[in-house]
C-alpha cells in the first residue's frame, strides 16, 4: 500500500511555508478528532454519521497523496451509506498509517 | 473602492484556508465571513446587520447541508436575492439540478490546486461584477 507524503501539500502551498504549516496544523488536530468520532459512530452502528466522517477524512487522505486509499475511502463511504462495513479493516489500516506518519511529522 | 463582502459556508477548515489564500491573491477589496455549516450561516445572517454581496457554500456539510441552506435562504425575503454559489465535490447531475431548481446562481466543483481555484473564483466574480448573474462554471 502507498504511504502518506507531503508532495501534494508542498505543491499546493507553492512555497508558502506559513500556508503549509497552517495546513499541517489543521491536519494533525482534525485527523485525530475525526478518527475518534468515526470510531465512536462505528461502535454505535451510526453508519450514516460514520459515512460523513469518512467523507471528511478522505480529503485529508487525498491531501497526503494517497490516491488508492482515497478511492478505497470513497467506496467505504458509499458502503456505509448502505449499512455495509466490508471495507472497514482496510480503512483502519489506512488510518493507522496516517496516525504513525502524523505523529512523527515535525512542522518547520 | 467599496468592500465586496462574501459569506463563505464550508465545514472543512483546509478548504476555507485555500479559499482565503486565493482571494488574498486577487487584487480587489474583499471581506470574508466564515461559517461552518448552513445552520451557523443562517444564524449569522439573521443576527448580523451587515449585508453580503455573495454567498459561497459547500454542498456536503453536517447539521444543515448546502441544499437545505439554499432552501432556507430562498424562503427569506431579506436574503433570497443574494447571489448564491454552490461548491461541490461531484458532477452528480441530480444534485446540480436540485440546486438550479432552487435558484442557485452557479455551481462549481472544488478544484484541487490553487491556480484552478483562482480561475474559477475570478470567473464567478467577473460574472457578478458585469451581470449580477452567474453561469455554471464546472
Amino acid at each position: 500500500m502507498e504511504t502518506p507524503n507531503l508532495v501534494f501539500i508542498k505543491k499546493l502551498s507553492e512555497g508558502d511555508q506559513l500556508f503549509e504549516n497552517n495546513i499541517l496544523d489543521i491536519l494533525k488536530k482534525e485527523f485525530l478528532e475525526e478518527c475518534n468520532e468515526f470510531n465512536n459512530n462505528i461502535s454505535e452502528k451510526n453508519y450514516d454519521k460514520a459515512a460523513f466522517n469518512v467523507h471528511k477524512i478522505k480529503h485529508k487522505i487525498g491531501l497526503l497523496g494517497m490516491q488508492d486509499a482515497f478511492e478505497l475511502s470513497t467506496n467505504f463511504e458509499n458502503e456505509l451509506k448502505k449499512e455495509e462495513i466490508k471495507l472497514h479493516p482496510s480503512f483502519l489500516e489506512i488510518l493507522d498509517k496516517i496516525h504513525v506518519f502524523l505523529s512523527k511529522l515535525k512542522i518547520e | 473602492m467599496n468592500t465586496f463582502s462574501i459569506l463563505l459556508v464550508e465545514d472543512d477548515s483546509i478548504e476555507r484556508l485555500k479559499f482565503k489564500k486565493v482571494l488574498k491573491k486577487l487584487n480587489e477589496n474583499y471581506t470574508i465571513t466564515e461559517a461552518e455549516n448552513g445552520r451557523c450561516a443562517l444564524r449569522f445572517l439573521e443576527d448580523n446587520k451587515s449585508s453580503f454581496n455573495l454567498i459561497i457554500s459547500d454542498f456536503n456539510m453536517p447539521k444543515m447541508n448546502g441544499l437545505e441552506f439554499l432552501k432556507e435562504i430562498k424562503t427569506k425575503t431579506q436574503f433570497k436575492n443574494i447571489p448564491f454559489v454552490m461548491l461541490t465535490n461531484t458532477n452528480d447531475t441530480d444534485e446540480l439540478k436540485k440546486c438550479f431548481d432552487l435558484g442557485v446562481s452557479g455551481c462549481f466543483t472544488k478544484p484541487q490546486n490553487l491556480s484552478d481555484y483562482s480561475k474559477k473564483i475570478k470567473t464567478i466574480l467577473k460574472y457578478w461584477h458585469t451581470n449580477m448573474t452567474f453561469l455554471a462554471v464546472n
